[in-house]
C-alpha cells in the first residue's frame, strides 16, 4: 500500500518573484536607519524627547501597524495594497482619493528629500575623501547641485524599477549585505575608538577634506549650543518623548511600505509570514539604531552630534541671514564622522561607499510601491488603461513612472529653490510627506477595523479569522491601537500647539500643497466616474469585486 | 482562423504561427507528452488537458504578447504586466482553456534549463526535458503521475533524443542541482508506488518500474558538481524547492 499522498494542485501555478526575505529587506530598507533615520533624527536637535526611548516606544505602536497590514495583506494579497483594501471595504471614492494622495502625489515631495539624503551620504563625503573639496561643497550647498542629484536619482530609480522585480530583489540583497558590512565597520571604529581620538580625527579630516577652520570640535559645540541643540539620547520625560514621535515617524512609520507589492511575494496569504517579515525589519532597525547611537555617544559624544546637527540645520533653515555657517561645513553624517577615526582615505572611501548602499538599495522604494497603486487604479478603470502598460522591450512601466518622475521633478524644483507659496517657503513642507501618507494609513486602518464586520464572509474565510483577543478580532484591536496613534500624530502635525513640526494649518504653503493634492485626486475620481459612465461602465460594480491576481 | 477545438491541433497552429514570425515555441506539459506517448490514451492514463503550456526560447516575451491575441486569445493583462518577463497567461474562453508561456526560463519547484535544446523537436521540448518538468514537481497530482507513467511506458532511456529519453541529459541537469536531484528521486519513488494502482497490464507496470530503476541508478552514479555537493551537505535542513502558488483566473 502506498505511503505517499498526491496533491490536488489544479493549475501549473506560479512562483512569485519575491521571497519572504526579499520582502523583509524591502521593509528593512523602507525604515532605513542610514538614510531616513540619520537624516530625520539630525533635524530633531531642538526637541526635548530622548531618542532611544522614543525609538522603542514608537516601534511598539508601529508593531500594531505591522499586525494591521500583515492581516490586510493575508486577506487580500493584491498589487495595489491600500487602494484595493480601502476601495473594497470603505468605498471607491475614499479608497482612490486616500491611496493616490498617499501613494502617488505625495511621493513627488519625497523626490527632493531622497535626493538630499543622496547628496549628503554619497556625493559630498566621497568627493571630499577623493580630495575634491570644491565639488563636495558645491554638492553640499548649491541648489543647482541638489536639483542635479534629483535628476540623477530619478534616472537611477527608473532603471532599477525597469529591471523588474527579480533583478530589483538581487540589487536590494547586494546593497543589504554590503551596506550592513559598512555599518559593522563603522560600529567597530566607534567601539574601539574614543572621544580624544575622534576629536583629533575630526580636526585632521574636516580641515583637510572640507576646509573647516582649526578648532572645529569646540566651534561646533559652541555653535550648536547657541542654536539650542538639546535632544538627549536617554531620558524619561514621557511628554517630551511623545512630542518627538511626530518627527521621528518620518523614519520608522514605513515597515509596511511593501504592502502594495505583496501580490508579487511568495505566500502572501500567510499572516504570520507577512508579520514576521515586517516586524523583524522594525525590530532589527530599532535595535541597530539603539546600538549605533550608543556607540556614537561613547566615542563621538551625543552632545557633539546634537550640536553639529543644530549648527547645520539652524543655518540651513535660517531665513533671516543672521545664523553663521556651521564650523563643520557639511551635514554631520554619522558614518563619515565615525570614519574620521582614521585618516586612511582608501579605508574611508570604501566604507563610505559601502554605506551608500543603504541609499541605493532603498532608492527604488520612492516609486516602486506607487507604481502598483497606479496599476491597480488603472485596472479598475479609474485611470486610462494605458497607465497600466509597459514599454514592451524593456518592460518599463513608462506611464506609471512618468506620472511619478515628471511631477516629482517639478516639485523638486519648488522645494530645492524654496519657491514661496502664500508667503511660506516650499522647503518647510518636509513632514507633509509623512502626514499625507499617515492619512492614507488611517484609511487602511479603519478598513482593517471594520473588515471583520462589514466583509464578514471574506474575513471568516481568511487565515486571520482565528486570531482574536478576548473574542475581538486581532486586526480590529490592533487597528484601534494604531488608529489612535495615527490620530495623535495627525493632531500634532495639523494643530501643532507647541509649534514643533512646521506643517500646521498656519503654514499656508502646507495647506495649499496638501489641499491641491486632495482636490486633484477628487477631480480625477469624479472625471473618471463620468467618463466611464458615458462608456457604459459602472465603477460601483467594479468595487464589489476583489481584483484578480 | 478561429481557435481549434482540438488542443493538439491548436498547439500545432500556435507553433506554426510562431515559426512564421521566427519565434521558437515548443509545447510542454501533459499535452506534449500525449503527442509522443500513445499510452496517454490508455484508459488507465487518460486525463483532461485544460491548459496548453509552451516554452519560448527568447527573452522578448512582448512578441508572444503580440502573437497570441490575433490568434483569438485574451491576455491576462494584470498577470502579464507583473510577470511577463518570465511568464505569460492567455485565455481561450470559448474552449475554457488557458495558455501558459514560460519565457526564456522555467522556474517552478526548481529551475530547469529547458530552452537550451528547445529546437531539437519540431513541436515539443525533448523528452528528457518533458520528463524533468514533471519530475521536478514537489506536489505531484494525479495527472502528473499519469503523464510520467505514459512517458516512461512508451520511451526507453538512451543516448539520443529521438523518441528516446536522453539519460545523459536528465542526469547531467540533476548532477548540478542537489535540490532538483532530491525532488526527482522522491518523485520517482512516488510514481513507482502509484503506478501499481493503475489499471495497466503487468508487463506495462514492470516496464515503468524498470525504467524508474534505470534512472534512479543513473542519478546515483552520475558524477556530481561541487555545487551539488555543497548543497547536499546542508541537506533537508533547508527547504530545497519552491512551491508554486495557484493563479486565480480573471
Amino acid at each position: 500500500m502506498s505511503t505517499s499522498t498526491l496533491f490536488l494542485r489544479k493549475a501549473t501555478g506560479l512562483v512569485r518573484s519575491w521571497s519572504v526575505f526579499d520582502a523583509f529587506i524591502y521593509a528593512f530598507f523602507s525604515i532605513n536607519l542610514v538614510t531616513l533615520g540619520f537624516y530625520i533624527i539630525s533635524q530633531m536637535w531642538f526637541l526635548n524627547g530622548a531618542i532611544i526611548p522614543m525609538l522603542i516606544l514608537s516601534a511598539v505602536f508601529i508593531l500594531a501597524e505591522v499586525v494591521v497590514y500583515a492581516g490586510l495583506i493575508a486577506v487580500m494579497p493584491r498589487a495595489g495594497g491600500d487602494y484595493v483594501w480601502q476601495s473594497r471595504i470603505l468605498g471607491g471614492g475614499i479608497g482612490f482619493v486616500l491611496a493616490v494622495t498617499g501613494w502617488w502625489f505625495i511621493l513627488w515631495l519625497w523626490t527632493p528629500l531622497y535626493a538630499d539624503m543622496l547628496r549628503h551620504i554619497f556625493f559630498v563625503p566621497l568627493l571630499g575623501i577623493l580630495g575634491q573639496q570644491s565639488a563636495a561643497l558645491w554638492f553640499a550647498w548649491q541648489p543647482n547641485a541638489w536639483m542635479l542629484v534629483c535628476v540623477l536619482m530619478s534616472v537611477f530609480v527608473t532603471i532599477v524599477i525597469a529591471m523588474g522585480m527579480k533583478t530589483y530583489a538581487t540589487v536590494q540583497k547586494f546593497c543589504f549585505w554590503v551596506g550592513n558590512a559598512g555599518l559593522l565597520i563603522c560600529c567597530l571604529f566607534l567601539l574601539f575608538g574614543n572621544n580624544q581620538a575622534f576629536q583629533a580625527g575630526l580636526e585632521a579630516n574636516a580641515t583637510k577634506l572640507f576646509g573647516a577652520a582649526p578648532g572645529v570640535y569646540a566651534a561646533t559645540m559652541a555653535a550648536g549650543q547657541a542654536a539650542g541643540g538639546v535632544t538627549p539620547l536617554m531620558g524619561v520625560d514621557i511628554a517630551a518623548i511623545f512630542l518627538g514621535m511626530p518627527y521621528l515617524v518620518f523614519f520608522n512609520l514605513w515597515p509596511n511600505w511593501g504592502a502594495t507589492l505583496y501580490g508579487e511575494v511568495k505566500g502572501a496569504d500567510d499572516f504570520r509570514r507577512n508579520f514576521t517579515g515586517m516586524a523583524w525589519a522594525l525590530i532589527a532597525t530599532t535595535v541597530l539604531a539603539v546600538i549605533f547611537f550608543l556607540l556614537v555617544a561613547k566615542t563621538i559624544g551625543w552632545d557633539f552630534l546634537t550640536n553639529a546637527n543644530a549648527a547645520y540645520w539652524s543655518y540651513r533653515w535660517d531665513t533671516t541671514g543672521k545664523v553663521a555657517a556651521p564650523p563643520l561645513d557639511i551635514w554631520p553624517y554619522p558614518a563619515l564622522l565615525a570614519m574620521f577615526l582614521t585618516t586612511n582615505p582608501i579605508l574611508q572611501f570604501i566604507v563610505v561607499l559601502a554605506m551608500s548602499m543603504w541609499f541605493f538599495g532603498w532608492a527604488g522604494t520612492i516609486f516602486l510601491s506607487s507604481t502598483r497603486v497606479i496599476f491597480a487604479a488603472a485596472f479598475d478603470r479609474l485611470l486610462p488603461e494605458a497607465v497600466a502598460t509597459i514599454e514592451p522591450r524593456t518592460r518599463t512601466p513608462i506611464w506609471a513612472l512618468a506620472l511619478m518622475v515628471i511631477p516629482g521633478l517639478i516639485v523638486s524644483a519648488l522645494y530645492v529653490y524654496n519657491v514661496p507659496i502664500g508667503g511660506t517657503g516650499f522647503a518647510s513642507l518636509t513632514l507633509a510627506s509623512t502626514l499625507v501618507i499617515a492619512v492614507t494609513y488611517l484609511g487602511s486602518t479603519i478598513a482593517a477595523i471594520l473588515l471583520p464586520y462589514t466583509k464578514k464572509d471574506l474575513y471568516e474565510a481568511s487565515p486571520i479569522a482565528k486570531y482574536k483577543i478576548a473574542g475581538i478580532p486581532l486586526i480590529s484591536v490592533m487597528g484601534t491601537i494604531f488608529g489612535l496613534f495615527l490620530m495623535f500624530l495627525l493632531y500634532e502635525w495639523i494643530i501643532d500647539p507647541n509649534g514643533l513640526y512646521g506643517i500646521s494649518y498656519k503654514n499656508t504653503a502646507s495647506v495649499y500643497f496638501m489641499g491641491a493634492m486632495y482636490l486633484l485626486a477628487v477631480v480625477i475620481y469624479v472625471v473618471a466616474k463620468l467618463v466611464r459612465k458615458s462608456q457604459g461602465v459602472d465603477l460601483n460594480l467594479v468595487y464589489k469585486e476583489i481584483p484578480v491576481e | 482562423m478561429p481557435i481549434l477545438p482540438d488542443a493538439l491541433d491548436e498547439a500545432r497552429r500556435i507553433i506554426a504561427a510562431g515559426a512564421e514570425q521566427k519565434l521558437t515555441l515548443r509545447l510542454l506539459g501533459g499535452l506534449a507528452i500525449k503527442m509522443h506517448s500513445p499510452s496517454a490514451n490508455h484508459r488507465a492514463l487518460v486525463r483532461s488537458y485544460p491548459d496548453l503550456d509552451f516554452a519560448f526560447a527568447g527573452k522578448a516575451g512582448y512578441k508572444i504578447e503580440a502573437l497570441l491575441p490575433p490568434l483569438g486569445y485574451e491576455a491576462n493583462q494584470a498577470f502579464n504586466l507583473f510577470n511577463g518577463a518570465h511568464r505569460l497567461l492567455f485565455y481561450d474562453t470559448g474552449n475554457e482553456r488557458q495558455i501558459d508561456v514560460f519565457v526564456g526560463s522555467f522556474h517552478m519547484c526548481h529551475d530547469l534549463p529547458i530552452t537550451e535544446r528547445i529546437a531539437l523537436d519540431p513541436l515539443t521540448l525533448p523528452l528528457a526535458e518533458l520528463l524533468l518538468t514533471k519530475l521536478q514537481i514537489v506536489q505531484l497530482n494525479e495527472k502528473d503521475i499519469r503523464d510520467i507513467c505514459a512517458l516512461l511506458l512508451d520511451h526507453p532511456f538512451g543516448e539520443s533524443d529521438d523518441e528516446t529519453i536522453n539519460l545523459k541529459r536528465v542526469t547531467e541537469v540533476c548532477a548540478g542541482d542537489w535540490g532538483l536531484w532530491k525532488t526527482v528521486n522522491v518523485s520517482l519513488v512516488k510514481v513507482q508506488e502509484f503506478c501499481d494502482a493503475y489499471d495497466l497490464d503487468v508487463p506495462s507496470k514492470l516496464t515503468i518500474i524498470e525504467r524508474i530503476n534505470v534512472l534512479r541508478l543513473a542519478l546515483g552514479d552520475v558524477p556530481k558538481t561541487v555545487r551539488w555537493k555543497v548543497r547536499a551537505a546542508v541537506g533537508e535542513k533547508l527547504q530545497w524547492y519552491d512551491l508554486p502558488e495557484e493563479v486565480k483566473r480573471g
